[in-house]
């Protein structure tokens, strides 16, 4: 039994070692940056993102287990691990100007969004229950400090002891559920646990019990209904750059882990685990579309939003078909795009001495900033799913998948939601362009934040009209997982 | 390439003016004018070159790959009635932004964008030949729409504008369900993924299938006509959005949802279409008589020409399911002939409410004494609407009447009183603001129709002259589509169809049918 | 001789008491000692079972468990000790900036 890697394997880690050796140089390196000259950190980060981003180039493609069966390179982690990366780089440009004018320390900022990053990329390749623990607790560790970034601030700090007490209890909740799994399984890698399954010795209870917390505790990093409560609260509360990489990398890696465990390790219990996710993707979708139409704050609704779209990407989950996983793959892509163009138009709107989360402060921003109205309408109406956004074609391509595996009623609920939705999504535009303008104060825009903005809103036009590089994408990674074919629950024909 | 041509044409449009500085008021005022007459005037040729003798069922079919992945194509091409239906748009467009020239000065930019994006949208699901293509224009005409009356609307705009969004959103994603769930049918019958509407059209579908898609189908169309008891948007949309919304509205999202019916629900699923028939032949009667009545009580003006469209798409949607090849002709006419007319109404509301700020009945009367030419021409939109012969509105009444007796004697009967009903609130309307004494001292300086406006009502006013006096052109282009549509849902009726439809372009001069002239009482 | 199902029941005691204490108790030390009962709950399932599979895994597992503990127990202490900076108290109801 081969142990130590080998250096065939380092060739494969290329990515992970790239950003590992990139963060802990900036980490030190940041010590000797002086106070005015942060912004070049920002770069450094961002640059050592891109080269991480190349060395995944070459793997594209390919399909390889490494160091002896724990790690995974293969299409569908390279999927996850671009989502991640861009999501980062996303978020640095976005930070820059919200640490000038929050007036921070920027060098240990840029090193923990890259160090959740690099939790990120190894929840994705894990198919081992350690390695995908650890890597879930890189991510989950770096987000605790980075909720709570923001020392004096009082949200800030709440927000950050609200995600840690149940960051930490979800923790326990999985790795219970992965100690009970390595017990009946008898190991911790996905491929044998898949073996021992599918014949289980012992009870079929403590299988199902074993499921159920896994499920659960993944639950609460994805922000599932009933396990989404605390996600209001550390959206509003963390700073927003975190909040939006917070929503779509913490809960595209968890999905992927979630969608890996399932598929991978629990093919043979799929009626257990589908009816499960049944009920959360119908809850999640219900329950946060409901409450985000009440709220005034912007960042408390996009959270609301959030859960509501975890539940549509469970949806393909649910499904369990290729053409489910490549729907919620298409959709965590596009859900990234159209989120963190909301979440860097809030922050673009924080200004010394104004929040710019609240819905009244949007009042009139058509003839203050029309260009940035009309890229917050594309992320709204991409969000509600409305053509010709890339919104409607992920969600399409999930309703179809729920109807394509017989769950009629699920894409009934799906679709119901999606007008529900569309109820706070217009108040948002509402506010933008039908409402008396409330402040004169000019709205100065970086011009980094500029640019993430815009390549958003054009990712979601584009994804929109031309999605077929992006299903061919997402179809191709989801074979990369042994897909189990199951067979249509019900159906009209 | 000619029908993207006419797609692109205001796209393009909307473009330029996106990238135009907002101060330039004068100039984005040209390029919408421009763009939207040019669009009209690419239109055009669809009139000549279409050939109503060829054996295929559509022209000027383009195809590309779209979606390769999921088998959706950039599919368009149209028949008969998508052509009349496409030029339509053109007009109404350009008449559209014509008419907005002095009515809106508040954020012009975002209005001429809006319009012309709405306009795109509308061509595109007249000449989508893919169920995806035509789904994302449906939909896309949502979002303009929206900002037309929550931005440019009058009185309650948000309510409004959010009613109008949610109660047709939620037709249209149940329409989505009913696509994707045929969509599957069709891969697991012949093994090939693909949204191509004519593969559809010889496709069998099982009937409980049927069933389910042709009631979502029939929530997503009927919420866009609007028929009973799905109406209730419609009057508060067009009460409150501007008049070239109104009149887009009108004229052309209406068609949206018949030409649904008649494209899609009808040929892919004439069993649950022959089902239905009795259930949609009771709401249209519903609309038709709760529309009419609820239009005689109205004290807003507007909201009495909304609520007549009720009643008028309710007689569109009787004639299309009496199946009969007369009453599917007459509908399809009477769609075009309710553009025209319905349309004109609204823009000589429009014209008043622009010198008067104002749309309660009360507040007008003895406007004939002061606009002699907007009274004439509002009497001919009137006499019109109400299917006076010699006008287009008789040609298509009488032929869904016609076609619609031949099936039930009763539902002719009572579309019948809908007529008559009809001319009641209309010449009724027509008597308490144009004639009697100018009771509002505002009123006596109001200025007659300047040059810009008249030029609206030209096109309209000969549209009306042609149809009702010359059917035959517009006839003879629908003939080949109905004949299709006849043979995919009442075969046993196609074999005389051709006789019928021939008989049509005389139609005119048959003895009018005595409830259409009858005066309403009221008029002195 | 205790049993595996033995070790199992304790665990699941420790697990049950560990998440009630999150829960019902109103003091965030207490919270965070409650979550490191929870984690010892699944330390001590890792080992039993590792010992009853026969293989070192169990033990092994059981040193990236309490590694991962350690650091979320140090993040944890930091954000609890500024938060009583700021509110002078430990007691989570307190916190009410943001609605809980």
């Amino acid at each position: 039994m081969q142990v130590v890697p080998t250096m065939a394997d380092m060739a494969w880690l290329a990515p992970e070692l790239t950003l590992t050796v990139g963060l802990l140089i900036l980490l030190i390196g940041g010590l000797f940056v002086p106070r005015d000259r942060q912004s070049a950190i920002v770069w450094a980060g961002f640059v050592v993102l891109g080269a991480t981003l190349a060395a995944l180039v070459p793997q594209a493609g390919r399909d390889v287990t490494i160091a002896n069966g724990v790690f995974a390179v293969d299409g569908f982690a390279v999927f996850i691990k671009v989502i991640a990366i861009v999501a980062a780089m996303i978020t640095l440009e976005t930070s820059r100007h919200w640490l000038t004018i929050e007036g921070v320390r920027a060098t240990e900022y840029v090193v923990l969004v890259m160090t959740a990053t690099l939790g990120m990329m190894v929840m994705a390749s894990g198919v081992d229950l350690v390695t995908m623990f650890i890597g879930l607790e890189t991510m989950a560790v770096s987000f605790y400090v980075m909720v709570g970034y923001l020392k004096p601030n009082r949200r800030s700090n709440e927000a950050a002891l609200k995600y840690f007490v149940l960051g930490t209890f979800s923790t326990g909740v999985l790795i219970y559920g992965m100690a009970w799994t390595y017990g009946l399984a008898g190991s911790t890698r996905i491929a044998d646990i898949a073996i021992a399954a599918a014949s289980p010795e012992g009870s079929i209870v403590a299988w199902r019990f074993a499921i159920m917390l896994l499920v659960a505790g993944l639950g609460f990093k994805i922000a599932a209904v009933p396990f989404h409560m605390w996600a209001p609260d550390v959206y509003e509360g963390a700073p927003t750059p975190i909040a939006s990489f917070l929503s779509v990398g913490s809960k595209a890696a968890s999905f992927a882990m979630l969608i890996r465990l399932m598929l991978e390790a629990f093919p043979s219990a799929s009626s257990d685990w589908r009816s499960a996710l049944y009920v959360l993707a119908a809850l999640s979708m219900t329950v946060g579309n409901i409450a985000a139409m009440t709220q005034n704050n912007l960042k408390r609704l996009l959270a609301y939003s959030s859960i509501a779209h975890a539940g549509y990407v469970t949806i393909g989950l649910v499904a369990a078909t290729p053409r489910g996983i490549s729907a919620s793959l298409v959709y965590i892509a596009v859900y990234a795009c159209m989120q963190m163009g909301a979440f860097a138009i809030v922050t673009a709107l924080r200004q010394k001495g104004v929040p710019g989360e609240e819905l009244h402060e949007f009042s009139g921003l058509a003839h203050r900033r029309p260009w940035m109205a009309f890229a917050m309408l594309i992320f709204m109406i991409a969000l509600g799913g409305i053509p010709p956004t890339a919104g409607f074609m992920g969600k399409m391509w999930l309703f179809g998948a729920a109807i394509d595996s017989g769950y009629v009623w699920l894409a009934v609920i799906g679709v119901a939601n999606s007008v529900l939705s569309v109820y706070y999504y217009a108040r948002v535009v509402m506010w933008m362009w039908m409402t008396p303008q409330e402040s004169e104060a000019p709205l100065p825009i970086a011009p980094s934040m500029a640019i993430a903005i815009s390549l958003a809103a054009a990712a979601v036009i584009i994804g929109g009209l031309f999605p077929d590089q992006l299903f061919t994408w997402a179809e191709s990674s989801a074979r990369a997982l042994g897909v189990v074919s199951v067979a249509p629950a019900l159906t009209l024909r | 390439m000619s029908l993207t041509l006419i797609l692109l044409t205001p796209l393009v449009g909307a473009l330029v003016l996106l990238a135009m500085p907002r101060r330039l008021e004068g100039g984005i005022k040209i390029v919408a004018n421009v763009a939207a007459w040019a669009g009209f005037l690419v239109s055009l040729p669809l009139w000549w070159q279409f050939d109503p003798s060829s054996a295929d069922q559509f022209q000027f079919v383009t195809r590309s790959p779209w979606i390769p992945s999921i088998g959706a194509e950039y599919h368009t091409g149209i028949d008969g009635f998508s052509a009349l239906l496409v030029l339509l748009t053109t007009l109404m467009g350009g008449i559209a932004i014509t008419a907005s020239w002095s009515a809106v000065s508040l954020r012009i930019k975002e209005y001429y964008i809006a319009l012309l994006v709405l306009q795109t949208g509308v061509i595109g699901a007249f000449i989508a030949l893919d169920l995806l293509l035509f789904f994302l224009f449906f939909e896309v005409m949502l979002v303009p729409m929206y900002f037309l009356i929550g931005i440019w609307g009058s009185d309650r705009r948000l309510y409004s504008a959010i009613k109008f969004f949610l109660y047709t959103l939620v037709g249209s994603v149940v329409l989505l369900l009913g696509i994707l769930a045929l969509y599957f049918h069709l891969h697991a019958v012949t093994g090939v993924y693909s949204f191509d509407v004519t593969r559809y059209y010889t496709l069998d579908v099982p009937p409980r299938l049927q069933f389910w898609v042709f009631l979502a189908f029939f929530l997503g169309f009927s919420i866009k006509v609007p028929m009973f008891p799905f109406h209730t948007w419609l009057p508060d949309a067009h009460t409150d959005a501007p008049t070239a919304g109104s009149v887009i509205l009108a004229a052309l999202l209406l068609k949206a949802g018949t030409y649904g019916f008649f494209r899609f629900s009808m040929p892919m699923l004439p069993d649950a279409t022959r089902e239905a028939v009795p259930w949609i032949a009771l709401l249209s009667l519903i609309g038709i008589v709760y529309g009419a009545l609820c239009a005689m009580a109205q004290q807003d003006w507007k909201r009495l020409v909304a609520y007549s469209s009720v009643s008028h798409m309710g007689m569109v949607v009787l004639g299309l399911f009496a199946l009969t090849p007369t009453g599917i002709t007459g509908s399809l006419i009477q769609q075009i002939n309710h553009g025209v007319s319905t349309g004109a109404l609204f823009l000589l509301v429009g014209v008043v409410y622009e010198r008067r700020h104002t749309r309660q009945i009360d507040a007008y009367g003895g406007i004939a004494a002061v606009m002699p030419l907007y009274a004439a021409i509002f009497l001919l939109m009137t006499m019109s609407s109400i299917g006076l012969p010699a006008l287009n509105g008789f040609v298509g009444e009488v032929l869904i009447l016609q076609g619609t007796f031949v099936v039930s004697k009763v539902w002719a009967g009572v579309a019948g009183l809908g007529i008559i009903l009809g001319a009641a609130y209309m010449l009724w309307l027509y008597q308490r603001t144009m004639f009697g004494e100018i009771t509002h001292d505002e009123n006596r300086g109001l200025k007659d129709l300047g040059l810009r406006e008249v030029f609206t009502f030209v096109p309209l006013i000969i549209l009306a002259f042609w149809i009702g006096l010359y059917p035959k052109p517009f006839v003879d282009r629908l003939a080949p589509a109905v004949q299709r549509l006849v043979e995919r849902v009442s075969p046993e009726i196609a074999a005389g169809a051709a006789a019928a439809v021939h008989a049509v372009p005389d139609a005119h001069a048959a003895p009018a049918v005595p409830a259409t002239t009858h005066p309403a009482p009221g008029v002195h | 001789m205790p049993t595996l199902n033995h070790f199992l029941v304790l665990s699941g005691l420790l697990f049950a008491i560990g998440t009630a204490g999150v829960f019902l108790r109103r003091n965030l030390i207490t919270i965070l000692l409650s979550i490191e009962i929870m984690l010892n709950a699944v330390n001590l399932t890792f080992v039993a079972v590792g010992r009853h599979l026969g293989t070192v895994d169990g033990q092994i597992i059981t040193f990236f468990v309490m590694t991962v503990a350690a650091a979320e127990a140090a993040v944890g202490l930091a954000i609890v000790i500024q938060l009583f900076r700021l509110r002078e108290s430990l007691n989570p109801d307190a916190f009410t900036s943001l609605k809980w």
